[in-house]
């Protein structure tokens, strides 16, 4: 009985040395290429719309498609911040006014005209977050022994900068 | 002992070490990764800070106004960088920069923290920030006389040299002390390497202090930062005063690995140059700031037309009209900017 019990231990862990483990390393390298992928797609498509100071809906499903392709089920938060400006009780109180991935995408895609590309002004800021919506294949196995708790997000892509090389300062 | 023994050791003796291995490298990389982000995001918040600077002015950081919007645009692209958009009322991005250098042809200007007291903890919460102009470097030097004077060096052509002994001060061009002190052989041979060590010295002291004391995240006593600034001599020199730079440090939240502790930090930093940028629009190729390319619509608020397109002209800007007293309508402004 014993003999049995330990050749069972005994293959147990050699199924975990010699598939588990490699394909969790394996999977943990193909998640940290796969975010440096998207890093590089969402910095193109970020410094694209602030050097032009527009998304089209070119450039969007191109990102977005490239994104799909590296990880399937990816969220892509986009963040228009506008400067705005209010008349103040003295002078002009400047501040900044958010539009979320809907605005931007009901602007781009208003069925009564064709599709049109979203427009920023110079000193708005445009962010886009990526982030992996359910979790990925690494996240799985680790979770198979490790850290069940652990959050779903492990793909996590932000970046942002300003729209323009030229702002309205305040005085 | 058996073979299945000595296999099931072997097995679980690699099992371990790649288990090890894995966590350590896994721990490194993301350690690598943030640093990778975090000096993304400095670099693209120096460079959004040196878009803010009017480069027509002389002296572009002169001004505090400028200072101010140069440091808001840094701290707000930080802030969007890091997501954590509080407004620019969040004063823990301060702590996690120990200084933005702001540097002109009229001198270096130094926004460092000044909440810290010599115990790293935050003495001022309310004035996290101060900015001081960096214009002039002194130091001591023997001269052939064997007295000593205390010489002081600007970014132009002056300097002011005071007799130790005596307490004689004289201010001048390099040409006049020359004639007056040929007792600083320096000044004839080896002026400009002299004064660019003495800049620079001056420099990385200020720097390594601030770094060193004034930043919340280094957390440990063991850790210490030396940063050695390169002496560019000839015309680098000389470009690098004619053209305004901002170079700032983001520190980051340590982590440990299993054996060391891995720092995570950015430093960067931008210069502006001529060039500004151009974008093409399928066949055409605009100047970003050329506004007769780009269409504008006229607009009607309260009476007043607003040329909607020419945020620059007198009555086209939102703050222009704000000013006047009007509340432009948010949405029109959005869809035709």
């Amino acid at each position: 009985m014993s003999d049995i019990l330990g050749k069972m231990t005994a293959v147990f862990i050699a199924i975990l040395a010699l598939i588990y483990i490699p394909i969790l390393s394996l999977s943990l390298k193909m998640e940290n290429t796969t975010r440096s992928m998207i890093e590089t797609y969402v910095t193109q498509f970020v410094d694209n719309a602030r050097a032009t100071g527009k998304i089209t809906p070119e450039e969007y499903e191109s990102c977005y498609s490239k994104i799909a392709l590296c990880q399937d089920f990816c969220t892509l938060e986009m963040t228009h911040s506008s400067r705005m400006y209010a008349a103040g009780e003295e002078e002009a109180v400047g501040y900044y006014s958010d539009f979320n991935t809907r605005d931007i995408l009901d602007v781009m895609y208003n069925s009564d005209t064709d599709e049109i590309p979203y427009e920023m002004r110079n000193g708005d800021y445009f962010t886009v977050t990526v982030k992996n919506a359910k979790p990925t294949l690494a996240t799985r196995l680790y979770r198979l022994f490790l850290k069940r708790g652990s959050s779903d997000t492990s793909i996590y892509v932000t970046y942002s900068g300003i729209v323009g090389n030229y702002i309205e300062v305040d005085e | 002992m058996k073979l299945t023994h000595f296999a099931s050791i072997i097995i679980v003796l690699f099992c371990v070490v790649f288990w090890i291995s894995s966590i350590t490298s896994q721990n490194t990389v993301a350690s690598s990764t943030s640093n990778r982000d975090y000096t993304q995001i400095i670099t693209n918040a120096c460079h959004d800070a040196i878009k803010v600077i009017d480069k027509e002015k002389t002296y572009v950081f002169k001004d505090e106004s400028t200072r101010k919007n140069a440091l808001d645009i840094f701290y707000k692209t930080i802030l969007k960088g890091l997501d954590i958009d509080n407004g620019l009322n969040d004063k823990t991005i301060s702590e996690k920069t120990p200084f933005v250098l702001l540097i002109d042809c009229d001198g270096y200007y130094l926004n460092y923290n000044t909440a810290f007291d010599t115990y790293m903890t935050i003495s001022e919460p309310d004035s996290l920030c101060a900015c001081t102009g960096l214009n002039t470097w002194a130091d001591t030097y023997t001269g052939i006389d064997g007295k000593k004077y205390l010489v002081r060096f600007f970014l132009n052509d002056y300097i002011e040299i005071i007799t130790d002994s005596t307490g004689e001060k004289f201010k001048g061009t390099l040409d006049e002390a020359k004639e007056e002190f040929v007792v600083l052989s320096f000044l004839t041979n080896d002026y400009e390497n002299t004064k660019r060590y003495c800049i620079i010295n001056t420099m990385e002291d200020t720097i390594n202090y601030l770094l060193n004391t004034q930043n919340i995240n280094t957390g440990s006593w063991r850790m210490g930062y030396s940063v050695s600034l390169s002496n560019i001599p000839g015309e680098d020199w000389t470009r690098m005063l004619k053209n305004p730079t901002i170079i700032g440090f983001l520190q980051g939240p340590n982590t440990n690995n299993l054996t060391d502790n891995l720092n995570v930090y950015g430093y960067a930093a931008s210069e502006k140059l001529k060039g500004r940028l151009y974008y093409s629009d399928d066949d055409n190729l605009y100047y970003r700031l050329k506004k007769d390319a780009v269409p504008t619509t006229i607009v009607t608020y309260n009476g007043i037309d607003v040329e909607v397109k020419e945020l620059n002209s007198n009555v086209g800007s939102m703050k222009n009209l704000a000013e006047k007293g009007n509340d432009p309508d948010i949405t029109t402004y959005r869809d035709q900017p």
